[in-house]
């Protein structure tokens, strides 16, 4: 018959040593055995018919009685510890201290019969034995390895951390939990080394003595320690337990030690050495270095002029041919009475000429020593003009691409350096492509942040004008990259660069308060950056140079002097006035211009060259002022103009021209300086 | 009135089940079947259907994602979550994203419980 | 020995029967999270029928030499057992996602065993019980055992009736307290018990597709 059946008083049940419980399929208590009456507090009498929450009131059963509704409804047993679970039911030993114990619940009966079975083990004494036990090892323990100066982590067989005592913490700069269940070669920088140790301790065959490794600290610093290793197991689970003692200190004594030594014999040696004529190895040395340094900087731009004038006495010869043929032209047109067509020949040969003069200027420009002089400036103009330049110098082998930014920013600096930095760089490039390649002059506007002044903490965050040239060349390491900006520094061999090119443009990038960078990768290129600020403001317009015109015809009677040693400069000067209707006297040198500034003729204007034989334009001029104070004067010169008005040169009533110019510019000049 | 059912979940069996208690409830109704998110999709956008009974655990979008998104892109479907996973947080996270919570397996009950809600709701938002 | 032909499952029963195993896991879930206190993430992306040797290759292959399992023996129409294996290493990570990492170590390799022991009862209780029920028989399920090895030391287990060529293998991923842990439940089955496992699955696929509005047969039959 399918009922409950209760099981009265049962000898064995109440032998057993253990809790027994018997629920039927509505859980309700059908056998509760003696020892659970001990262990309960409840006698059997008082929890028949009862749901096991009725009789552990307050008791959260939830596990429990899912376990019971578990056996009855799909006979699985489960199993509930009191490792997991301290506290499954309110139980007490005799000496009414707290039992604690493992519960099995398991399905009894034949079916149709549904009942539950619930079997409650002490484990009190032998849980309390183990953890005295585990407490007495932890003591013992602990107390060295909490208080360990040393570094001690307990590592699994498949690396990872599974303890790392207080100093490990401490010396590495972690929170505790922070490392468990790492990958222990994440600490390390030696991770082969780290490798090797742990291997050996797990094939149980450790060195013997201590292995040297490197860890890493949190903060990214090193830290140097030696490693000994033990391999232990815990049931089927293998370990490796490490220690690392700290050896940081005794490196940095024994580093400290063997530089002192160093220095001891080095400071030994020079003192020998000097001993012996002194002064005179000083004087020399000094004087010997500070040559060295002034003709290493001037054979680097002897040697950049060297590469240039190949290709600019091509260049010349052309133009002048340009020039003389032009000009040939004209003679046997006019001897022949034709008078058409000579405009034509006649602007070929100015223009010929100009461009002779700009290539002039600027080889003059580089090979001279002159104060840096910023202007404002529009850079792509200043570049597209050089692209021949760039094209002569880099050769057929190596193509050229000028890629120039619209809307770029203006800048200031001095336009010679600029143009002597770029071209150092394409020489620069040129020489890194022996078998030809391609080299990229790019520029465009950008923001350094201040995140990138954060890195680069020499540099203003702003807006700058970026120029980048970017070759196709062998590259450079990262070790050179570093030193690249050093002076001297250099990677082409003896007798080849002077290793001032980068130096010097360095140099005038952060006077010109910006910045260069390089970029490099072996075997790929090297791209150059020179970051020039942004110029708020406007660029001088450039004069117009107007047609010669009848408006800057002269006046009656105005008189001009020019006064120039180079008979054919002078010629050509006064010709023009001639034509423009000035009256013209003239002076070949100091004295012969002073004569006739001494005199009371009329003077309305001086044109004069600066760089004259014994006395210069300047002196003469000084002179004649006291005689004429409010003399005008027109100073010629093959310097940058605004070099002179940066040094202060020039009064009021003096004015500068550079060689060579327009014939329409001087007249313009000539007229101004006259009209006011 | 009939309404189109939309029923996914990447086991048939696990479709046939939901599909004989629809049975039972109104055997009129259109059913329609999707294996994962993507075919649901589909099936949405040329089927459009009224309800919609996901699965949780599915391959690719699981079941709580995909509802999440149903109930801002088709406010007017209703939705609900069959799943043997009764967690608490499974259940909660299926109310935050507005659909009701079946626990499988299926009962008669509990599936038409939320089809007259479901059609109580459709018919106010009709009118 | 090979089975016949005819008790390798079909994809209907495949599909059922992964449907089962989905069941038993979600509500293994539900029955964990009381243990853990917090959502478990639990799934099943595949079941399969596959031989012991497989298995065993199976298990090889994930490039774990040391498991450990939870084994459990179930009787009834369906004799066999049911292993619920994880590598070897993630045991301990296990048993942090039980007790939580505040533990020392010590005390983690202390509970190892426990911790094992029963969240493997959990999952292979709630597996079987959901898979008997569904198929409307009742199993009587062996408390919990821990064991240490290699896949053919689980598979290969003496004494007969266990003389089966047939694992069911599926996998289960495992996430709680943000601790990733894929192990398998793999049941070996006796041939009868394939036999009897398919005939169960073709008259739930028969009992769910059918229109009338019959229940499961009850329990015990």
């Amino acid at each position: 018959m399918a009922t409950d059946v209760s099981i009265g008083p049962n000898q064995v049940l109440d032998a057993v040593n253990g809790g027994l419980i018997v629920l039927d399929h509505s859980r309700r208590v059908v056998s509760w055995n003696t020892w659970m009456e001990t262990a309960s507090g409840y006698a059997e009498q008082d929890t028949r018919g009862k749901l096991l929450a009725e009789v552990f009131q307050g008791t959260d059963l939830t596990r429990l009685i899912f376990a019971i509704q578990a056996a009855l409804t799909s006979r699985s047993s489960t199993i509930l510890t009191h490792a997991i679970n301290p506290a499954l039911l309110p139980l007490q030993t005799r000496s009414k201290r707290p039992l604690l114990h493992d519960i099995t619940v398991s399905p009894v009966g034949v079916p149709p019969i549904k009942q539950c079975l619930i079997f409650v083990n002490d484990v009190t004494m032998a849980t309390r034995r183990e953890r005295y036990l585990r407490d007495r090892q932890n003591a013992r323990y602990d107390a060295v390895v909490a208080n360990a100066p040393d570094l001690i982590i307990t590592v699994d067989h498949d690396g990872l951390i599974q303890f790392a005592n207080p100093a490990t913490l401490s010396q590495l700069g972690y929170a505790s939990g922070d490392l468990i269940g790492v990958p222990a070669k994440d600490l390390f920088q030696t991770k082969d080394q780290w490798q090797s140790v742990l291997q050996a301790a797990l094939n149980n065959s450790p060195a013997g003595r201590p292995i040297d490794l490197i860890a890493r600290r949190r903060d990214g610093t090193p830290s140097h320690l030696e490693a000994s290793t033990s391999l232990w197991a815990s049931g089927a689970n293998n370990f490796v337990t490490v220690i690392l003692r700290d050896v940081n200190e005794r490196r940095a004594i024994s580093e400290a030690l063997r530089k002192s030594e160093t220095e001891a014999r080095d400071a030994a040696a020079a003192l020998s050495e000097l001993n012996q004529t002194l002064e005179q190895r000083v004087q020399e040395r000094t004087a010997r270095m500070m040559q060295m340094e002034e003709e290493l900087r001037q054979s680097q731009k002897m040697e950049a002029i060297g590469q240039l004038t190949g290709g600019i006495a091509h260049d010349f010869n052309n133009l002048l041919q340009g020039i003389t043929g032009g000009l040939d032209l004209v003679k046997k047109r006019v001897m022949q009475g034709r008078f058409n067509e000579i405009d034509r020949f006649i602007s070929g040969a100015m223009t010929s000429a100009s461009r002779a003069s700009a290539l002039t200027h600027r080889l003059l420009a580089f090979s001279r020593r002159q104060p840096l002089a910023p202007k404002p400036l529009e850079v792509n103009p200043l570049l597209a003009s050089m692209e021949e330049l760039f094209r002569r110098t880099l050769g057929e082998r190596v193509l050229f691409e000028l890629v120039t930014a619209g809307g770029l920013w203006l800048t200031k600096c001095d336009p010679n350096q600029l143009e002597n930095a770029v071209l150092n760089l394409a020489i620069n490039a040129r020489d890194a492509m022996p078998d030809g390649g391609k080299l990229t002059v790019e520029t465009g506007n950008s923001h350094l942040d201040s995140v990138y002044a954060t890195v680069h903490p020499e540099i203003e965050p702003g807006q700058y004008v970026c120029i980048s040239v970017t070759d196709t060349g062998s590259g450079m390491s990262a070790a050179t990259i570093e030193r690249a900006f050093e002076p001297f520094f250099t990677t082409k061999p003896i007798g080849r660069g002077t290793g001032l090119g980068l130096s010097m443009i360095y140099g005038f990038a952060k006077q010109s308060g910006g910045h260069a960078k390089i970029y490099s990768e072996l075997g790929k290129g090297t791209t150059v950056k020179l970051y020039l600020p942004r110029f708020r403001g406007q660029v001088e317009q450039e004069e117009q140079i107007p047609d010669l015109s009848d408006i800057y015809n002269a006046h009656t009677n105005e008189t001009v002097l020019v006064v120039e040693d180079e008979f054919v400069v002078r010629e050509l000067i006064v010709e023009v006035l001639k034509e423009l209707g000035y009256s013209t006297l003239e002076a070949d040198d100091g004295p012969a211009a002073l004569k006739i500034l001494d005199s009371k003729q009329r003077i309305d204007l001086v044109i004069s060259d600066i760089g004259l034989p014994g006395l210069n334009g300047r002196q003469i001029i000084d002179a004649a002022r006291e005689v004429r104070p409010s003399l005008k004067v027109l100073f010629m010169t093959g310097y940058a103009e605004n070099a002179a008005i940066a040094a202060g040169f020039l009064e009021p009533g003096m004015s500068m021209i550079t060689k060579p110019f327009a014939m329409e510019a001087l007249a313009t000049r000539i007229r101004e300086m006259l009209e006011k | 009135m009939t309404y189109k059912v939309l029923i996914v979940d990447d086991s048939k069996l696990a479709r046939m089940s939901v599909i004989k208690a629809l049975n039972a409830l109104h055997p009129d109704w259109t059913r329609i079947e999707a294996a994962d998110a993507d075919e649901a999709l589909l099936q949405i956008n040329q089927q459009h259907p009224d309800i919609v009974l996901l699965d949780f655990n599915m391959p690719g979008k699981d079941g709580l994602a995909f509802a999440a998104e149903l109930r801002q892109q088709h406010s007017h479907m209703s939705v609900a979550l069959v799943s043997a996973n009764r967690q608490v947080e499974v259940i909660r996270r299926s109310e935050a994203a507005g659909a009701a919570f079946l626990a499988k397996p299926l009962t008669e009950e509990a599936l038409r419980e939320f089809l007259d809600n479901a059609v109580q709701k459709l018919r106010g938002a009709v009118s | 020995m090979r089975p016949p032909a005819s008790v390798i499952l079909s994809e209907m029963e495949l599909d059922a029967l992964t449907e089962l195993v989905n069941l038993g896991v979600s509500n293994a879930a539900h029955s964990l999270r009381e243990l853990v206190r917090e959502e478990i993430l639990l799934s099943v992306p595949k079941v399969t029928v596959v031989s012991r040797d497989e298995a065993i290759k199976n298990l090889g292959e994930r490039d774990v030499k040391r498991l450990v399992a939870v084994h459990q023996d179930f009787d009834g129409d369906i004799a066999g057992r049911a292993l619920l294996i994880f590598p070897e290493t993630k045991s301990l990570e296990l048993v942090r996602a039980i007790v939580g990492s505040d533990l020392s170590l010590d005390d983690i390799i202390e509970l190892e065993q426990e911790a094992l022991a029963e969240t493997g009862n959990i999952i292979l209780n709630a597996c079987l019980a959901t898979m008997a029920n569904n198929l409307g028989r009742t199993l009587k399920i062996s408390l919990p055992e821990v064991l240490h090895g290699g896949g053919p030391e689980f598979f290969y287990v003496k004494p007969p009736p266990f003389v089966d060529d047939n694992v069911l293998f599926s996998y289960i991923n495992f996430s709680v307290r943000q601790r990733n842990i894929t192990g398998y439940i793999a049941m070996l089955l006796d041939l009868p018990s394939l036999a009897t496992l398919k005939n169960l699955l073709a008259a739930l696929i028969e009992r769910t597709s059918s229109h009338t509005t019959s229940t499961v047969p009850p329990n015990g039959h």
